[in-house]
């Protein structure tokens, strides 16, 4: 059977995108976080 | 092909959804505290309305105390900085002045360039805080407002390290109306509020000359003097400073920081924390700022890539359509043809298929249909009908390119017909998808698929992708020679073509792309024949859609990639691999990546970014989109109707094609496996037969496209009532978009146009809610004249709460009245007292009114205008004269003129005459009232109802007119009045009497009945009052 275009068999691929994937996804916290503690201490100072 | 399949989990869509909210809450942060963000408001304009009051200095302290500057001290202060480019040119010229002065800075442009916020500090001069954003402090909530003087407090702190606290409201000017609400909350917590004695206005850039006459006024008073250090251009106040402090300094005065003319203490050192939380707002806001200019940029690239897309489209397929009928089936070429089936469980629609294609009559058709491992007894149906050119071959379930190349394997022509299973073709389909291989240089031929299930919005929608996108592309695709796909639906071959490039590969699940990619590298051409056309069951539930696309998406890139090498070639691979990938690449992977980031900024913009633009470009990209649909269509020779759904495709439809696009990336990425879904048929396509069925029911005719339309129109129509309510719903909204912009438009230019002061001061009423009141002030200044400017036409327009009619009446120039600070005087003597030496008209207008208001009795006005006699002239010069009615001969004592009695037209200077004469006509001033009245009244005629004639007056008045409308635009409250029309403004004649004593004449005094008049007004209650009083009434 051919094989077919992209097909990662070993799985290596899949690991590498799972390690991005949870990089990509910290980062997105950490500018998450930072907006909702920057918000949060304009909000109290503001009060 | 073996349905095997790791299935891809769905953690891409956590991280997809993350993402987004990322980039919304950065667009969410750049939009609240971009500089500017709050900067809607022109500089000038009053918008704390009845909040405001007098101070009695300029410097107010956190308890409430006002003070002022001692003589004989000048501090220069500079708002709106600090500005890259202008900031530091002031502090160049302020060192080789050897001045010191206060900056007040705006915060998110201190978080931008705090070196510059540490140069100021570093050269000695004093900083003070001007808002976050340069919002208007007195427009927005208290929370926001405190928000706001806390993050400028904190970004000075991150840039200087001081604790500053000296804060100058966006937008204030001198103490004589300052917002009292504001400067409470900002002193409340601890700020000490700086306004200005002299604005020098050099945001309005008057010249420097005009700068430093505003600065340097006569006198010993000491002087906050307010100018700009950022904001806009600020040559003019660089070149002015170069005069001013010399003047000053040659005056003796002294010229100092704020805080040193009032010996306050040195700001302290600013706490960790303070600095930190400046750094770390700082540091998002920027990331913010970056993420929007990065989206900005994206939004850009994706509009010129639809705006690209959408030119090529039209443009290949204008010349396409002009290369004419070349494939006439009419010139009897019917070459042998084998036409494969490959079918896979297609029992509801594969005897109508196969029907379709015996009742085309082609001479010598050879009918192959491969039963591809069916459960569902769709080879024995095929055999059932018994049909002597028709071959059924059965195997086992191996895949759709199997079961292709078993068909090619047995097929004895060497043209191939490839048409999937669920397909009904027309008549003459096949003796038009042929004529093209009469070129020998031709290998393959698209047809073109047609949806058959046209019901419900889904449907709709893919036949309009079909129509527009599909179809168009090929169109693209054929003229620039570099087809990448013939669709399985539809589709001929050359044999060689097809060995030629080793056959079906299973190697990607878009075969039918896999393998056109491949005959178009071996330099065969391949064409698109618009006019053969097959009919198709589409995808009738959004779990199918999703399936189908996901495998065209994900095989098209698969293919794209198995084909890569095609960019490098020479020839027909490179036109492939060049055009046909670069094509593919930018509309229909790229494009897609793009969308949802547009989404988001669409979002972002409605809420934060002027809504002309953001609707200008909805409204043409979509009018664009639908011109090329609607010549798409045409070209089709399909019918306009379904067009109706194509703004509500950008809702959901335009969705599913993205996420698919990233869900197939995804998968690329990640190397997961995708097999086959065959969505469930309904049979939708073959119930189109039953419009071809002999009136005995047994054999199909030919299926014609003029029966097929039938069928479709038949079952598929929408009715009447949901056709019209989304026409009338789009027409609506583009009409509703249209005036929005247009609106925007004028508003944004009258607002431009129009100069506005604060002409009423504390006399300004904010709530417009009820009855309105409107001081016209006309003043005798003419342009280039000298000497004192004198009010000489005082009239108050009222407009009852039912805001359907209007009063207008006069009050006598000459009227006695009690002039605050300077006795008992006539009340156009107050104009020329408030405005002072300086010659200052809004000041004059404001004690005018005050005065206006005491004498009258009435709450104050809710608007003013004030207009110079050059200002009139112009004015009726631009509406081409005005029709006046002379109603006794009236001499002129100014030009010796005598304009007898009748209505004529009158220019400019003459009307302006007629209208100052009083003593040579009965009754005098009175009678002067009256005409001005009347004048106003035919100027006004014709100009609530054309918007145009309304331009053309105010753009004539210029700078001679001055208007103030508190809270509300000028043009909202055209808009507000805009139900009067001329015949319903009735003129009111204001009874008064002369007041002498034996020196003689000393004015004029209000009648009893003028007293009870204006009582009347004040409660609203005038229309009543005149129906007791008609002969008050001015025929």
């Amino acid at each position: 059977m051919t094989r077919q275009v992209f097909a990662d068999h070993s799985g290596r691929r899949r690991r590498l995108a799972a390690r991005a994937g949870t990089g990509l996804a910290l980062a997105l916290l950490a500018w998450l976080g930072l907006v909702a503690v920057n918000v949060a201490s304009a909000l109290a100072a503001a009060r | 092909m073996i349905v095997k399949h790791r299935s891809l989990s769905r953690t891409h869509w956590l991280l997809f959804l993350l993402g987004l909210t990322g980039v919304l809450a950065a667009l969410a942060v750049d939009g609240f505290t971009a500089a500017g963000s709050g900067g809607t408001v022109r500089p000038g304009q009053v918008t704390a309305g009845n909040r405001t009051r007098a101070f009695t200095g300029p410097v107010i302290e956190p308890d409430g105390t006002a003070r002022r500057l001692p003589d004989q001290v000048s501090a220069l202060t500079f708002d709106d900085g600090p500005d890259p480019v202008w900031t530091p040119r002031i502090l160049d010229q302020l060192r080789k002045l050897n001045v010191k002065a206060t900056f007040f800075v705006v915060g998110a442009r201190v978080a931008e360039h705090p070196e510059l916020a540490r140069r100021i500090v570093d050269e000695g001069h004093e900083l003070g805080l001007h808002s976050y954003t340069h919002a208007d402090l007195g427009a927005v909530p208290a929370w926001r407002a405190r928000a706001e003087l806390e993050l400028t407090r904190d970004a000075v702190a991150s840039a200087t390290g001081r604790d500053v606290t000296l804060f100058r409201p966006p937008y204030s000017s001198t103490p004589a109306g300052a917002d009292a609400r504001l400067i409470g909350t900002a002193g409340r917590a601890g700020y000490r509020t700086v306004l200005a004695d002299l604005d020098t206005r050099d945001w309005s850039l008057p010249g420097p000359d005009a700068i430093v006459t505003a600065a340097a006024q006569p006198g010993d008073a000491g002087a906050i003097i307010l100018m700009h250090a950022g904001g806009g251009d600020r040559a003019q106040t660089v070149t002015a400073l170069r005069t001013l402090v010399p003047a000053l300094s040659g005056r003796g005065r002294r010229l100092v920081t704020v805080s040193e003319a009032l010996s306050l203490p040195e700001p302290a050192a600013a706490g960790w924390e303070a600095r930190a939380r400046g750094a770390s707002f700082g540091v998002v806001r920027s990331i913010a700022g970056a993420v929007a200019d990065i989206l900005f940029v994206l939004l850009v690239l994706a509009t010129v890539l639809a705006g690209v897309r959408m030119l090529i489209q039209g443009g290949a397929a204008w010349r396409h359509a002009r290369r004419g009928r070349r494939s006439d089936p009419d010139e009897g070429y019917r070459p042998p043809v084998t036409v494969i089936v490959p079918a896979h469980n297609e029992a509801a629609n594969i005897a109508a298929t196969v029907e379709s294609l015996t009742a085309t009559e082609y001479p010598g058709l050879e009918i192959v249909v491969v039963d591809d491992g069916s459960v569902d007894g769709t080879g024995k149906i095929v055999a059932g009908l018994a049909l002597p050119q028709v071959v059924v071959v059965r195997q086992d379930n191996a895949g759709k390119a199997a079961a292709l190349s078993t068909g090619i394997a047995h097929a004895s022509n060497d043209l191939i017909v490839l048409i999937d299973g669920d397909t009904i073709i027309e008549q003459d389909t096949l003796a038009l998808l042929v004529q093209p291989f009469r070129d020998p240089k031709v290998g393959a031929v698209a047809g073109n698929a047609k949806v058959a299930n046209r019901s419900g919005l889904l449907g709709r929608w893919q036949h309009l992708e079909y129509v527009i996108a599909f179809n168009l592309d090929r169109r693209v695709f054929e003229v620039a020679e570099c087809m990448p796909t013939v669709p399985g639906a539809l589709g001929a071959f050359r044999r060689a073509a097809l060995a030629g490039a080793g056959g079906v590969s299973t190697a990607t699940l878009a075969e039918d792309t896999d393998l056109t990619m491949a005959v178009c590298r071996a330099g065969w051409k391949i064409v698109y024949a618009d006019r053969a056309c097959a009919w198709t069951e589409a995808p009738s539930t959004w779990g199918g859609l999703w399936r189908q696309r996901y495998r065209w998406c994900f095989g098209t890139m698969q293919a794209m990639w198995k084909h890569r090498s095609a960019v490098r070639e020479l020839g027909a691979g490179g036109k492939l691999g060049r055009r046909g990938l670069g094509y593919l690449m930018l509309f229909q992977i790229l494009q897609p990546m793009l969308a949802p980031l547009v989404d988001v900024y669409m979002v972002y913009a409605l809420l934060f970014q002027p809504v002309t633009w953001v609707a200008a470009l909805w409204l043409g990209l979509h009018a664009c989109q639908l011109g090329v649909a609607a010549y798409a269509f045409r070209l089709d020779r399909e019918r306009a109707g379904p067009l109706w759904s194509l703004l509500l495709q950008q809702v959901v439809y335009r969705q599913l094609i993205y996420l698919v696009v990233i869900q197939s990336l995804v998968t690329a990425l990640v190397g997961a496996r995708v097999g086959w879904h065959q969505p469930a048929r309904t049979g939708e396509a073959a119930a189109l037969t039953s419009a071809a069925v002999t009136p005995d029911g047994e054999r199909p005719v030919a299926m014609r496209r003029q029966m097929l339309d039938q069928q479709i129109r038949r079952k598929y129509r929408d009715p009447l009532w949901a056709r019209l309510t989304v026409w009338a719903g789009v027409l609506l909204m583009l009409a509703s978009g249209g005036a929005l912009v247009a609106g925007k438009v004028v508003t944004d230019r009258y607002a431009a146009r129009v100069q506005q002061a604060d002409l009423l001061g504390p006399a300004l009423l904010d709530d417009n809610s009820g009855p309105l009141n409107m001081l016209l002030v006309g003043v005798d200044w003419r342009k280039g004249a000298a000497g004192l400017i004198r009010a000489d036409t005082i009239m108050i327009v009222h407009v009852p709460a039912s805001r359907d009619r209007a009063y207008l009446f006069s009050l006598p120039r000459d009227l006695l009245v009690d002039i605050p600070g300077h006795g008992r005087d006539r009340i156009n003597a107050s104009f020329a007292y408030g405005a002072g030496g300086e010659q200052d008209r809004a000041r004059g207008s404001r004690l005018l009114a005050d005065v206006t208001r005491r004498a009258t009795g009435l709450p104050g006005f809710h608007a003013a205008a004030l207009i110079d006699f050059y200002g009139f002239m112009e004015v009726v010069k631009a509406v081409d004269g005005v029709q006046l009615c002379v109603d006794e001969d009236t001499k002129s004592i100014h030009s010796g003129v005598v304009y007898k009695k009748g209505c004529r037209k009158m220019d400019g200077p003459s009307a302006l005459d007629y209208l100052r004469q009083r003593k040579t006509i009965a009754h005098g001033d009175y009678a002067r009232q009256r005409h001005q009245q009347q004048f106003i009244k035919a100027a006004v005629t014709g100009s609530g109802t054309d918007p145009a004639r309304l331009d053309l007056m105010l753009r004539a008045a210029g700078e001679s007119l001055t208007v103030t409308t508190g809270r509300t635009s000028p043009a909202e409250l055209l808009f507000a009045l805009r139900g009067i029309s001329p015949d319903r403004i009735t003129l009111i004649r204001t009874p008064g009497h002369s007041v002498r004593d034996q020196s003689g004449y000393l004015g004029e005094a209000l009648n009893p009945e003028a007293v009870e008049l204006f009582r009347a007004v004040a409660s609203d209650d005038l229309t009543g009052y005149l129906k007791g009083h008609p002969a008050l009434v001015l025929s």
